[in-house]
């Protein structure tokens, strides 16, 4: 299925030749100091293209274009929605997440109908817009909102269409498979660039035209047949439309073994065979499994969970969801989030000395790593507190306390460093310092580096605040 | 891709004909290709974890268990019968408490869950370096003849575990923290002091989702690479256990009336992309994300 033999991987680039194609001016507005830093960035997937504003300069052109096909993703990158709304999916480059990176995490779009009552859309939408989660410092949401026109009624779906506009300026995906009925629905926001789901075997003509004719993305709908989905998107690519999403059929329970086994052999053809008609994003549409209605909603919602917990992990670029559960979405959200994060670079926070509240020269010294999910569980629990305090945040690498043990990385001489750099020896009148109870094992030895005494805190920071209160201030004779 | 490599096959638990006690036995292992990426695949097996000491143990287990926490044997039994795990995984909190010295108690404990089961079973010591030696003899000897997995050997502890295992004709579980070349290292080290391949299992160290999992996720499908590349230092089977799962903030401070339903559903969802990065065995301490992943992984086989 090799279609372009001469395409090659962002793995296989060298530097070199992303080099000399850049402006070559080393003008710094990329933030690298010269154009060869940026181009190392590139092919390690660590910037996009267009961070080099100059490469836009009409003189550069044709330069930009070569770049943009030599850097081009094995998954096309697309784009719905509009204005700083608008959101890409696809663009991805490797298979397995270690190999490079993963970009852009699957947006998840919750799904109303043209059957449900105002009050109904009303209510699905403002949770829609209202779901947040503090996540280690990032807000964790949803994305986008998926009408389904289940009236078959073109004046219902246009209808329902607007009144979902007036509501939310999330992209939309307009969802079905008549096209008259999608020419009603796109007509009310066709300055939005909705995403339209779905041409078929039997209405890509008509599909394609809407797509054509108002330049929109365009899903391509094939369950569980994949010749005939690249052939689709063969024939509308060979039409002019650029803009594809595939939808290769989501089922859940005893159809999710084929639903994996599509994804992945679709991102297979796509990744390892360069196969350009199958380079396109992928939609999972865990939402299918209510189409049974059999069960209970708790039912319902964990099948939809276990489907997008798995498309999430394997290659879905786009999800579309019924449950509004916070059990069924948040697991999902995280994990998304956390697959999607560049796994060269640990997330790690800035090392050196925070301060908690007004802290005075008696206030307790506390300790951890610069691991992200460690520093932020840690203050978090602090804050909550209220605790006035210090805390010393080492430079692990970007690893939690347990590993960091292990590895060496949180050493009594690590320990010593920090504290000496941090500047904590000014602040405070006293030599006390609280370890983590997962680096006990250290305790000795750093009392004896860096001559203060330790206390073995908790093994959770949950723990902090009590430990706080039953040890501090820490008992005289013994300091 | 066409791979070289081979994932070495452990097999735990013995029958009466094989000098042990085990009503069932099983085999991990065996995969020549990477998980659900290419051609089938084998699903992996669940163990059901319990302890001797409860003090620590999830609330929210503990109150769906019920009182058969209260006794190891018991819980085994449920686990067996009524849960359907496929493995028994016991932890010996016991032997974590300060000034801990109750050795005998552990035998004790460990025989009652041999009676109380006919599953394969993974024993979990001590993870204090003075009580090691004693502990692991003690786990090695109640359970010799069963071939068990012991665990766990670390790069700065492996030597009371890997005697036992080696004297008593055990498997044993190597952790290392969430880095291939430490893996590695510890399966080389295990070998040269006398454990064959076909008798460890790598523990990569699983973070629970949301705390650190997607790093766990991706160090195994480094290691399956690696192994399947030919790295026969890495070709050992995997197990992964997210145990923080029921003790994040996620859970704990989930609402009342869903905090079950949450607690299950991260233990599941850790779980299930374990085994999709290439886990053998996964480990869950709660009855009903046992069931799910049942399921689940049934759904994955195609079986309806
Ligand atoms: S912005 Fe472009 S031209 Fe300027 S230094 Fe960066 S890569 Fe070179």
């Amino acid at each position: 299925m090799k279609d372009k033999p001469g395409r090659r991987s962002i793995k296989e680039i060298s530097p070199i030749d992303v080099y000399r194609l850049l402006p070559g001016t080393a003008c710094k507005e990329c933030g690298e100091p010269n154009c060869m830093a940026f181009a190392t960035r590139l092919v390690n997937g660590e910037v996009m293209l267009d961070a080099c504003p100059p490469l836009r300069i009409p003189k550069y052109q044709s330069l930009y274009q070569q770049l943009q096909q030599l850097l081009a993703p094995a998954v096309r990158a697309v784009t719905f929605g509009f204005g700083d709304r608008a959101i890409t999916i696809g663009g991805k480059h490797v298979l397995q997440r270690h190999e490079l990176t993963y970009h852009h995490p699957p947006p998840i779009a919750i799904e109303v109908s043209d059957q449900m009552a105002e009050s109904e859309i009303e209510e699905r939408i403002r949770k829609t817009l209202a779901f947040s989660y503090l996540y280690i410092g990032r807000d964790l949401r949803l994305d986008a909102i998926a009408v389904r026109a289940v009236s078959g009624n073109p004046t219902a779906f246009a209808s329902a269409v607007r009144h979902v506009a007036t509501l939310t300026d999330q992209p939309i995906i307009l969802c079905t498979l008549d096209p008259q009925v999608m020419a009603a629905g796109l007509e009310e926001i066709k300055n939005r660039r909705p995403l339209l789901y779905a041409a078929t075997q039997d209405n890509w003509k008509e599909m394609g035209a809407i797509a054509l004719a108002h330049q929109v993305p365009l899903v391509v709908h094939s369950p569980g047949d994949i010749a005939l989905l690249r052939s689709l998107t063969r024939t509308l690519q060979e039409w002019g439309i650029r803009d594809l999403v595939m939808d290769p059929g989501t089922y859940a329970e005893g159809g999710l073994a084929d639903t994996l086994h599509t994804f992945t052999l679709i991102r297979r053809a796509a990744c390892h065979d360069q196969d350009e008609y199958l380079g396109y994003p992928m939609v999972g549409i865990p939402m299918a499994v209510w189409a049974t209605g059999e069960f209970s909603p708790e039912m319902e919602s964990w099948k939809e969970a276990v489907v997008s917990s798995l498309l999430i992990t394997r290659y879905a670029d786009l999800l579309v969801m019924h449950s509004m559960d916070g059990w069924v979405l948040l697991p999902q959200l995280i994990w998304r989030f956390n697959l999607y994060t560049d796994p060269r670079k640990p997330v790690s926070v800035e090392a050196g000395l925070r301060e908690f509240g007004t802290p005075t020269p008696d206030s307790p010294v506390l300790l951890t790593t610069n691991y992200a999910l460690t520093y932020f569980t840690v203050e978090s629990d602090i804050k909550s507190a209220h605790l006035d305090c210090y805390l010393v945040v080492v430079d692990t690498s970007g690893i939690s306390v347990e590993s960091a043990v292990a590895g060496r990385y949180l050493t009594p001489e690590t320990i010593a460093t920090a504290m000496n750099e941090s500047g904590v020896r000014e602040k405070v009148g006293h030599h006390t310092l609280i370890l983590p109870g997962l680096a006990a094992r250290l305790s000795g030895e750093v009392e004896e580096v860096t001559g203060w005494r330790v206390l073995v805190g908790s093994k959770d920071s949950s723990g902090i605040p009590s430990f706080i209160k039953e040890h501090w201030p820490p008992d005289e004779a013994t300091d | 891709m066409t791979w070289s490599g081979e994932i070495d096959r452990v097999h735990i638990g013995a029958t009466k004909q094989e000098g042990g006690t085990r009503s069932r036995v099983c085999t991990v292992g065996g995969a020549k290709n990477l998980p659900f990426l290419e051609g089938a695949s084998e699903m992996p097996l669940i163990a059901l974890e319990i302890c001797d000491d409860t003090g620590s143990w999830s609330p929210i287990v503990l109150a769906y268990t019920g009182d058969v926490t209260r006794d190891a044997g018991e819980w085994a039994k449920k686990a067996e019968k009524e849960f359907g795990a496929d493995l028994v995984r016991l932890h010996l909190t016991s032997t974590r408490k300060r000034g801990f010295s109750d050795v005998r108690g552990v035998r004790t404990t460990i025989e009652a869950v041999l009676q109380g089961t006919g599953l394969p079973l993974i024993i979990e010591g001590s993870n204090e370096p003075s009580v090691d030696s004693e502990v692991f003899s003690a786990c090695g000897e109640a359970a010799a003849g069963e071939r068990a997995l012991l665990g766990t050997a670390e790069a700065d502890r492996y030597r009371s575990v890997a005697a036992a295992a080696v004297a008593f004709g055990h498997g044993v579980i190597a952790q290392s923290p969430i880095d291939i070349n430490l893996a590695k290292q510890l399966n080389i080290l295990l070998h040269e002091i006398g454990m064959p391949h076909d008798r460890i299992v790598i523990d990569p160290f699983t973070g629970a989702l949301g705390y650190g999992f997607e790093y766990s996720y991706s160090v195994m499908e480094r290691i399956r690479t690696a192994a399947l590349k030919g790295d026969t230092d890495l070709a050992m089977p995997m197990i992964s256990a997210a145990a923080d799962s029921l003790n994040i903030k996620e859970v704990r401070e989930a609402p009342q009336e869903v905090r079950d339903e949450t607690a299950v559903m991260w233990e599941f969802c850790a779980a299930f992309s374990a085994a999709v990065a290439g886990a053998e065995i996964v480990c869950v301490r709660h009855p009903r994300t046992l069931e799910k992943l049942k399921k689940g992984f049934a759904h994955l086989a195609g079986e309806g």
